[in-house]
């Protein structure tokens, strides 16, 4: 009785979730199967008559297209300038946050904190002029300047930063004091001893940190930024080279389309189902405290 | 190496864990600092080696201030309670790392690392990390590793406290070799008497931070300057019993409770006090047949060669140490004498010897 | 004596401040480059007149004229309006109400079938954006090609449409809530399972029925990261605006307010830009955002995460 009331909860349950999860699962399916049909009536392929059938490779003809394996490479040169930006950069000011008495270190954690919570995409327009004024700059404007992948790729690195800081800030927290100690007893500057003996011990926190970045690289953050700040099609991302053919006034061939957003998810699936483990647990790893 | 502490303290966040604390360290002496847990010397030691700087006062190594000198620039080796060993680096990287971060020729760390390797019998395991290891290899890598350097002073943090027992004596009487045929100045911070004891040339006791005694070990041991000393060292801990001091015809007696204990003269208190303890190791207390004084056993604990025997007499108990073989049991009535000659006078208000 | 102590306190640490400059400055440098100098020029840019046709030059100081423009539109108050119904919509329904159900569903299943349901919610927020919305569209989209109408819709005889256009604020609200049920249910799943077993062992053995355990144990133990993901969340959807400007562009009245600053500001179709106008509009939404950060700083337990660095260079 018991046994049969608790299997039929489950079985409710599973229900539940199974239905609101629909809507997923069905739009992952239509993006599969539609890169591989002519066009398609809801999930069902179909020829140019609207009968089943019509399944094609021409839809992923685009990449004889010379543009697209140029935005590629720019998206992946944007996403690993993110991951090595934010791995580097919130490495060294987490270590400093977590280990280093200096004056002003709680107001620093207490802004870092902030600034995670609040989402600088408000700030696009301003950060639009700060874009040109180093593009004012000698040398420097061209390289991180505006309309460059330097600068957009700089400002993403810069909205991944309070997040990144706060997660390194957590991982150096566990480190243990005697090993740092050991390390400038036998010799290191606070600098060696960092990046001898303290980094190696948290690698699988950069590790994950790493994964997490690239993916937001590759697909969050190649979209807005890159498409306010950059001018040339040549310079964009995947996300803005998809975006341009589904804003375009002429028919959209939406296999094209999402044979291309295939395209572009492939690699952070490939990713994502790699590192799940890693990730789920920094999601919540990141929110420590807040309990 | 001479070391001089003048006066330091240290505190966090306003209170004070080491309070004007002032020692010299001869070269080449074997210094323990010994004192219960919470008290202050790993801070003391972490200050000698550069990792906190003092709130007051000033370190001297050789006469020269090093308060503002970094710790890499200290030349001190330390060993760590958690041996702090690199978990990421074989026993062999490890060994290296000082020289590496010296930046010496590759030829001379091999063979400063085989030398360290052969003294310390850790040839076998240079390849394995340190989490492959047993506890009492990881003790000698973390001590190969503070000697690779020619460390001018060497710094031990409870060292042995994580080991087993049979390998914490082993352990013991190695680092006391070593210390003495390399000749390095050594600072050795334990909560445990025996080591103290048996290692140190001086003993320096702390007790919430602040520098109690010091002295060689027999000295603490026979004339314990404070009522803390008495009861810290030595082992079993010493009786210290409240007694009231009288004057009876010229000779000066000891009131416990009901009993009447005669002091000899040169035994005698050199100062007054209004409340008085006295002090008498269970060594010192005996049983007898005949005379003594009552008493009933409270507890036994055989420890072997000896037992310790707990009594209860006048409303306090005195441990008495004997040997096996008394067939007593708990609730019996034995009779104790006291060795007058041994006992101990010390100011119960403010711990100091009256001796 | 204790002016001594002092004067030695104040320069023990002295060599950990140059070496936490030198950690700090990357991150100090981009911090300053793109969220302080943006707030200021947020503000100094919402007190001109400053668009395409000034240009950057010929503009002028205008006070407070940006703002009392925006109070004396009509289309503020709508909105406004409309921006506090996508954000109150979604969260309920979805950051909070979702991630929970989710979080409690997928932690009284067995456990690899809760994890494969996470990794399937997790899939949104790592799929590049744009190829998210697509799915969306084409979820939506009138008969024939939409899934909705053929599969759902068409056996239940309701008339196929284009679904977006037909329910707008449904839309945008599904769209955002796919992506954003995911934030709490993380959070929520993993207090979940860092409640003590042994008290719902208790619960079961004082007969209370799984409502009765999510009701009476784990809701109340989950007081605090609700607060949290509430306030988080409810800043995230207040400064987003990208799912909306690829789903519709703010077609069919979804122009939440991000979304007209950055159109009237950056992105509009007459190439006429706003920015003096459209930072106002920001300005707006960053005195907004400080607010409910300074809320949100009371969700965390600072002191609890801040310990003391036991190293002190001297
Ligand atoms: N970095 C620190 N911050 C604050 N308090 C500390 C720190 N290090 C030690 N203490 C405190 O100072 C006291 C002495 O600690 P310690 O020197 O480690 O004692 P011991 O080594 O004798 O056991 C303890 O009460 C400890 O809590
Ligand atoms: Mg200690």
């Amino acid at each position: 009785m018991e046994r049969l009331s608790d299997w039929m909860t489950r079985i409710f349950l599973m229900l539940i979730l199974i239905i609101v999860t629909l809507p997923i699962v069905l739009g992952y399916a239509w993006l599969l199967i539609s890169t591989f049909s002519r066009r398609t009536f809801g999930l069902i392929p179909v020829n140019a008559r609207g009968a089943f059938g019509g399944f094609t490779l021409q839809n992923w003809s685009f990449l004889k297209d010379p543009l697209i394996w140029q935005v590629t490479l720019n998206t992946l040169i944007f996403a690993l300038g993110i991951t090595v930006g934010v791995i580097v950069l919130s490495a060294s000011a987490g270590y400093a946050l977590s280990r280093m008495n200096f004056p002003g270190r709680r107001f620093t954690l207490t802004l870092t904190l902030l600034l995670h919570a609040f989402p600088s995409i408000t700030l696009l327009l301003a950060i639009y002029f700060v874009l040109r004024w180093i593009s004012a700059l000698p040398v420097i404007g061209g390289l991180f300047g505006y309309n460059t992948l330097g600068g957009v790729t700089l400002v993403s690195i810069a909205m991944q930063l309070p997040l990144g800081i706060w997660l390194m800030k957590g991982f150096f927290d566990h480190v243990p004091w005697d090993m740092e100690r050991a390390a400038l007893i036998d010799g290191c500057s606070r600098f060696q001893a960092w990046w001898k003996v303290v980094m190696p011990q948290i690698r699988p926190g950069v590790f994950a940190l790493a994964i997490f970045s690239f993916i937001q690289g590759w697909g969050y953050y190649s979209f807005l930024i890159p498409y306010s700040f950059m001018i040339d099609q040549t310079r964009g991302t995947i996300s803005t080279y998809l975006n341009n053919m589904i804003s375009t006034t002429s028919p959209v061939n939406y296999g094209q389309v999402a044979a291309v957003g295939l395209f572009q998810l492939i690699p952070v699936l490939l990713f994502f189902l790699l590192a799940q483990k890693y990730l789920l647990r920094i999601f919540s790893g990141g929110m420590k405290g807040t309990a | 190496m001479r070391v001089r502490l003048n006066n330091i303290s240290k505190e966090f966040d306003g209170t004070a864990v080491v309070k004007n604390l002032c020692l010299s360290i001869e070269d080449g002496e074997f210094m323990a600092l010994l004192g219960p847990s919470g008290c202050g010397k790993t801070t003391t030691l972490l200050m000698i080696a550069g990792i906190y700087s003092p709130s007051a006062g000033t370190i001297e190594f050789d006469g020269r201030i090093v308060n503002r000198l970094p710790a890499k620039d200290r030349h001190v080796g330390m060993v760590f309670q958690s041996y702090a060993l690199y978990p990421h680096m074989t026993v062999y990287e490890n060994l290296i790392f000082p020289l590496v971060i010296q930046k010496k020729p590759k030829v001379e760390m091999r063979r400063e690392a085989m030398r360290m390797a052969e003294m310390l019998g850790l040839t076998d395991v240079l390849d394995r990390k340190p989490s492959m290891l047993s506890g009492g290899q990881q003790q000698r890598v973390a001590l190969g590793r503070a000697l690779i350097k020619k460390p001018r002073l060497l710094l031990f943090d409870e060292p042995l406290s994580n080991l087993d027992a049979r390998l914490r004596i082993t352990m013991r009487a190695e680092i006391k070799r070593l210390q003495r045929e390399l000749g390095i100045t050594t600072i050795y911070v334990t909560h445990d008497q025996t080591e103290a004891l048996t290692m140190a040339d001086r003993i320096a006791v702390m007790r919430d931070g602040v520098l109690e005694a010091v002295g060689p070990a027999e000295l603490l041991h026979e004339h314990p300057p404070t009522l803390f000393i008495a009861e810290f060292i030595g082992h079993p801990p010493m009786n210290l019993l409240d007694v009231v001091l009288e004057d009876h015809e010229g000779q000066l007696c000891a009131r416990l409770g009901s009993l009447l204990l005669e002091v000899p003269r040169w035994r005698s208190p050199q100062r007054f006090a209004s409340r008085v303890k006295m002090g008498i190791r269970p060594l010192h207390v005996t049983l007898v047949r005949h005379g003594g004084y009552p008493a009933t056993v409270y507890l036994i604990e055989p420890q072997g060669n000896q037992d310790v025997i707990i009594c209860e007499m006048e409303g306090t108990r005195i441990s008495l140490v004997t040997t096996p073989g008394h067939n007593l049991a708990m609730g019996d009535t034995v009779h104790i004498e006291f060795q007058m000659d041994n006992v101990y006078f010390f100011d119960a208000e403010s711990g100091k010897s009256l001796l | 004596m204790r002016g001594d102590l002092r004067k030695t306190n104040t320069r023990s640490g002295r060599g950990d401040r140059w070496n936490a400059i030198g950690f700090l400055f990357p991150s100090l440098l981009l911090v300053i480059l793109f969220f302080f100098l943006p707030v200021i020029i947020t503000f100094f840019l919402s007190a001109t007149n400053m668009s395409s046709s000034t240009g950057f030059r010929n503009w002028q100081w205008v006070g407070l004229a940006n703002y009392t423009k925006i109070l004396n539109s009509p289309r503020a108050l709508s909105r406004l309006w409309l921006t506090l119904q996508y954000v109150a919509l979604t969260l309920v329904f979805f950051n909070v109400g979702m991630g929970l159900l989710l979080a409690i569903l997928t932690t009284r299943i067995p456990a690899r079938m809760g994890t494969l349901f996470r990794v399937v919610w997790l899939l949104p927020r790592v799929t590049p954006i744009v190829v998210y919305v697509m799915m969306w569209i084409f979820l939506a989209a009138d008969a024939p090609y939409g899934v909705i109408n053929q599969l759902l819709l068409e056996p239940l005889g309701v008339a196929p449409r284009y679904w977006i256009a037909a329910h707008p604020l449904l839309a945008i609200v599904l769209v955002n809530g796919y992506i954003g049920a995911s934030f709490g249910m993380i959070i929520f799943t993993s207090a979940i399972q860092s409640i003590p077993p042994d008290l719902f062992w208790a619960a079961v053995v004082d007969g209370a029925s799984w409502w009765k355990q999510i009701r009476y144990v784990v809701l109340p133990l989950l007081r605090w990261p609700l607060l949290f993901v509430t306030v988080y969340q409810t800043l995230s959807l207040l400064m987003s605006f990208e799912q909306i400007l690829i789903l519709t562009d703010g077609a069919y009245n979804t122009e939440v307010w991000a979304l007209w600053a950055y159109h009237r500001a950056l992105n509009n179709y007459w190439g006429h830009f706003q920015w003096g106008f459209g930072a106002a509009l920001a300005a707006i939404l960053v005195l907004i955002g400080i607010m409910l950060s300074a809320l949100y700083l009371r969700f965390f337990r600072l002191n609890t995460l801040i310990q003391r660095p036991q190293i002190e260079s001297p």
